[in-house]
């Protein structure tokens, strides 16, 4: 096992590898940095490339791509508040409110020093759990992941909405317009009124650009101040400001980074359990763990490590089923094991078995890239961040552009446009009324997951499927999410009630003596 | 018109939308409608508890009770906190206007990509905006450029869809084929 990790790391020795590499990781950050393109993406537009490579040169390019395609969606979802992909609307929470305090830079800093550690952790846990990994997955099954779907959902809604019941509703009317196109259980065509354009329901891009992106342009422009507002350009350069600043703040907080991480790394060993849920889960970790809870949402940089360690973590985790049994982790890796494919590789026990030093090739090609597009990314912060510092007028109208043809992009249709402008207008509504567009997008990409984890639970289990005791435990802990803060303040109310109770009797008591006296 | 009386209205646009939705999707077989038909209860459910509580807050108010303030001051889409008046002002004055502006300009891209095609549109549209809000013509020619280019190259370069592809263009290409060929003939 340790000779196949030292000969993985030796085949990279090759120069023409490592210049593969780079053009894969520039090209992954360009990429990146726009939204509609993420790593599904990157590797699509690669893959026609990759005929005929060498497996180690063609590898390089794909996963120097895909390895360093989320940091620059991460920039952008921390600088403009236009996530590179529906998951990462989870940096934009307090990643955006340091950008509009002038302190873009730093929150760049957090988050290119909490990627380049998560997936650098992804790859121990892989590392580490290709014996341990059979075990794992076979104890989630279908009404485990619908709960986990269902727990993901409520809480993101309940803590991002301004009442509990407004966070329900965010959750559901994501997860309802998930429910539109074609259903794959069923093969019933929903809610498409016989438009072809529909068949494959909305896309998560188009979505996601007009709740966020178009949203935020509309309300900075209205405002007609910049996203930093009214700070100063040359605050960037001062203590507290600086990329450097922020990446000490995560090597401040480094147990959180790694229980963060290690939350991505075993979300991503769970095939289909995706991004969405480790970046949220760790998030509200963070954000349990907190000694100031009250300041997320409002830019607390443990929002953006959280997240951002759990998001690159992941990768590494999601490689495990793929590799090992051929069942991919994310999305992404559905379209990796295509790329694998190509260079003759079938990804599944044999490959363990007979290629483990391309196995973890491809581990350390996952962590190298993470890590040099996060110095890329520091080096590059100060610069971008400049642009959060320009005037609504500029940079409204360019940000717009991209954001609706980066919803036609994904569908390759020119209702996706349509879609993304509907949804701007409403979001621009339900965001001023208290609902969460965070909880409705994170419905709406976990929406799949919980329709059929859901459909083959009932069909398999009936309504048993939510006794069984990890599903009812996860169940449990939905629901204390919404009961509990309603608990808490029934016993401060009567705790306060009985306190101001007691004291009323004792100034009684006193006044009888007194009257004694 | 308040922000009380908004959340009512789309509190009952919801519940109108949720019963349609129910509407549509009991007509789909068993397997495919079960789970929707589940979500859209609970939904259907949260609404009704919203708008109650809503309507409740505000007779509260009217007689001095809570403020209806958001709970444990909230942030609302990890965005700034919206204190209760200031969605209705959002839309009155410079502001109002500012927006109704973007809000046009964005649905006019729309259609500007259906005449000129992708490319094309990004530029122009983008030059439009920044001429109509007086930003100073370098930087409004070079980042209108920049947009146009770039959304080709991406398009028609990197993803090979017809960048250029709009009605007005195909119209004009049309009209000077059939001049060619009144010419020729």
């Amino acid at each position: 096992m340790l000779d196949a990790m030292f000969d993985g790391i030796l085949l990279l020795g090759d120069p023409t590898a490592l210049l593969y590499l780079t053009v894969g990781m520039v090209v992954g950050i360009i990429l990146g940095f726009l939204p509609g393109l993420g790593g599904l993406a990157t590797l699509a537009l690669l893959m026609p490339f990759m005929f005929g490579m060498e497996p180690v040169h063609g590898l390089a390019l794909i996963l120097g791509a895909y390895g360093a395609v989320s940091f620059g969606g991460s920039v952008t979802a921390i600088l403009t508040k236009t996530p590179g992909t529906g998951e990462q609307v989870v940096t934009t929470f307090d990643g955006y409110p340091m950008t509009q305090q002038g302190k873009g830079a730093r929150a760049v800093g957090v988050s290119a020093a909490a990627s380049a550690f998560g997936g650098l952790f992804g790859v121990i846990i892989v590392f580490i759990t290709i014996p341990l990994a059979r075990q794992i997955i076979t104890l989630m099954r279908p009404p485990e992941l619908f709960a986990l779907a269902l727990l993901g959902i409520m809480a993101l809604g309940l803590l991002d909405a301004r009442t509990p019941a407004k966070g329900i509703i965010s959750g559901a009317l994501g997860l309802m317009l998930s429910f539109v196109g074609f259903d794959p259980v069923t093969g019933v065509s929903r809610m498409t009124f016989g438009n072809l354009s529909l068949y494959d329901g909305f896309g998560i891009t188009a979505i996601t650009m007009g709740l966020f992106a178009v949203v935020e342009m509309f309300h900075i422009y209205a405002k007609g101040v910049s996203i930093a507002g009214d700070t100063r350009v040359s605050l960037s350069k001062e203590k507290g400001y600086r990329v450097l600043d922020g990446v000490l703040d995560v090597v401040k907080r480094w147990k959180l980074m790694v229980q963060c991480g290690f939350i991505g790394a075993a979300a991503g060993v769970i095939p289909g359990m995706g991004g969405g849920i480790a970046m949220f889960f760790s998030y509200g970790y963070a954000r349990s763990r907190s000694s100031d809870p009250e300041s997320f949402g409002k830019g607390n940089v443990e929002g953006i490590i959280g997240p951002e360690s759990a998001n690159n973590a992941k990768e590494g985790g999601s490689l495990v089923p793929t590799l090992t049994f051929g069942i991919p982790g994310s999305s992404g890796m559905a379209l990796f094991i295509g790329a694998l494919l190509l260079l003759g590789f079938t990804p599944g026990p044999d490959m363990v078995r007979d290629n483990l030093d391309i196995v973890f090739l491809i581990a350390w090609l996952i962590a190298i890239s993470n890590l040099i597009a996060s110095f890329i990314g520091v080096g590059m912060a100060p610069m971008l961040a400049r642009a959060t510092f320009l005037k609504p007028e500029v940079i409204a109208p360019p940000l717009i552009a991209i954001a609706l043809i980066g919803s036609f992009i994904e569908m390759r249709l020119l209702i996706g446009m349509t879609i993304a402008v509907v949804f701007a207008f409403v979001g621009y509504v339900l965001r001023n009324t208290g609902y969460s567009n965070a909880g409705l997008t994170l419905g709406f990409v976990l929406g799949p997951l919980l329709d059929r984890n859901l459909n083959i639970s009932l069909q398999a289990y009936g309504w048993s499927a939510f006794l069984r005791p990890i599903t009812l435990t996860i169940l449990v802990l939905a629901a204390s999410l919404i009961l509990a803060p309603r608990i808490k303040r029934w016993i401060a109310r009567r705790a306060e009630r009985l306190a101001t109770g007691q004291e009323g009797s004792i100034e009684d008591a006193n006044s009888v003596v007194t009257l004694d006296d | 018109m308040t922000d009380r009386r908004v959340e009512l209205i789309v509190g009952g646009v919801l519940l109108v939308a949720g019963l349609a939705y129910i509407g549509v999707m009991s007509t789909y077989p068993y397997r495919a409608r079960i789970v929707p038909i589940i979500v859209t209860v609970v939904m259907l459910g949260a609404v009704v508890w919203d708008l109650v509580s809503t309507a409740m807050t505000g007779r509260k108010r009217q007689g001095g009770g809570e403020d209806g303030q958001p709970q444990d001051g909230k942030n609302v889409s990890g965005g700034t906190a919206v204190d209760d008046r200031e969605f209705v002002d959002v839309f009155r004055g410079e502001s109002g206007r500012r927006l109704a502006f973007i809000a046009g300009w964005t649905v006019l891209f729309l259609l500007a990509v259906r005449a000129f095609g992708f490319a094309p549109a990004a530029g122009i549209w983008t030059l439009v905006f920044f001429l109509l809000n007086r930003v100073r013509l370098v930087t409004a020619v070079i980042t209108s450029a920049v947009i146009g280019l770039g959304t080709y190259a991406l398009l028609e370069l990197l993803l090979n869809i017809p960048a250029t592809d709009g009605f007005l263009f195909d119209a004009v290409a049309s009209v000077s084929e059939a001049a060619a060929t009144v010419r020729s003939q």
